[in-house]
């Protein structure tokens, strides 16, 4: 099980077992597909939400703002796979642990759409066979220890 | 957001103003989510807008307990702009004119 991301000497650092390194990489190679795919349907909707309640006005706005937000979720997912340490030895700069934040966020959101994902959840221990819940909850573990390691010496703009 | 054993929020579906006066500055809102996380969402707008930790975590909790909160205004092409930004975070955002 991988450890909780920490803060040190101005870097993150992690670790990482062995399968954890090949889920997360390929995980990320899921979400660069799904994002690519220019599919309509939930987990892409949510992806790439309507940025207006007005119909009319999301559809302006998907058209001014889509490609270049297509392209910066590929590009976090992809600089995220490739600083996966093949021996799991995370030691991030600051900007980069902030790509894997962005990066990571999009692969819970894509897990947690397709499991449909409610506040409940968190406190739900998933069955023994339930391997998507088990996967979202150390997603959520990834994700909170590394939030907490990128502000750990406050958040600068 | 979560974690943090929240009861469920009812959330307005997003409306449109339907007489909007040009003149006025649009809004950006930030709408609760199950997926982002509390911490997560704090640090966004931290990062993003320049906001203190204190501000950042009212706008949060607004989100999380309201069901979402205005975090920034200004002139259209800004908020598109900051639309798109929470967007690349991952962040359920939207933007209307006040």
């Amino acid at each position: 099980m991988a450890r909780r991301f920490r803060s040190r000497n101005g870097r993150v650092v992690g670790r990482l077992d062995a399968h954890e390194v090949d889920l997360l990489r390929g995980l990320l190679d899921d979400v660069m597909t799904v994002i690519g795919s220019g599919d309509d349907n939930a987990i892409t909707r949510r992806l790439f939400p309507d940025a207006s309640p007005d119909p009319e006005v999301a559809k302006d706005l998907k058209e001014l703002l889509y490609d270049d937000l297509r392209e910066a979720k590929l590009d976090a997912a992809r600089t995220m796979r490739g600083s996966v340490p093949d021996d799991g030895r995370v030691d991030l700069d600051t900007d980069t642990a902030e790509v894997w934040l962005s990066a990571l966020n999009d692969v819970r959101l894509t897990i947690g759409t397709s499991i449909d994902v409610t506040e409940e959840t968190y406190g739900v221990e998933p069955d023994e066979g339930d391997a998507m819940l088990h996967l979202y909850h150390w997603l959520t573990f990834l994700q909170d220890t590394l939030v907490e390691a990128v502000s750990a010496h406050g958040v600068q703009r | 957001m979560s974690p943090v054993a929240p009861a469920p929020v009812e959330v307005d579906e997003p409306t449109s103003d339907t007489f909007a006066d040009p003149d006025l500055p649009w809004v950006v809102i930030v709408w609760n989510d199950p997926i982002n996380l509390m911490s997560y969402v704090t640090f966004v707008f931290q990062k993003l807008f320049g906001y203190s930790k204190e501000k950042a975590t009212k706008l949060m909790l607004d989100v999380h307990q309201k069901g979402r909160a205005v975090v920034s205004s200004g002139p259209k092409e800004a908020m598109e702009f900051d639309v798109a930004r929470l967007h690349a975070a991952g962040l359920w955002a939207t933007l209307q004119q006040d």
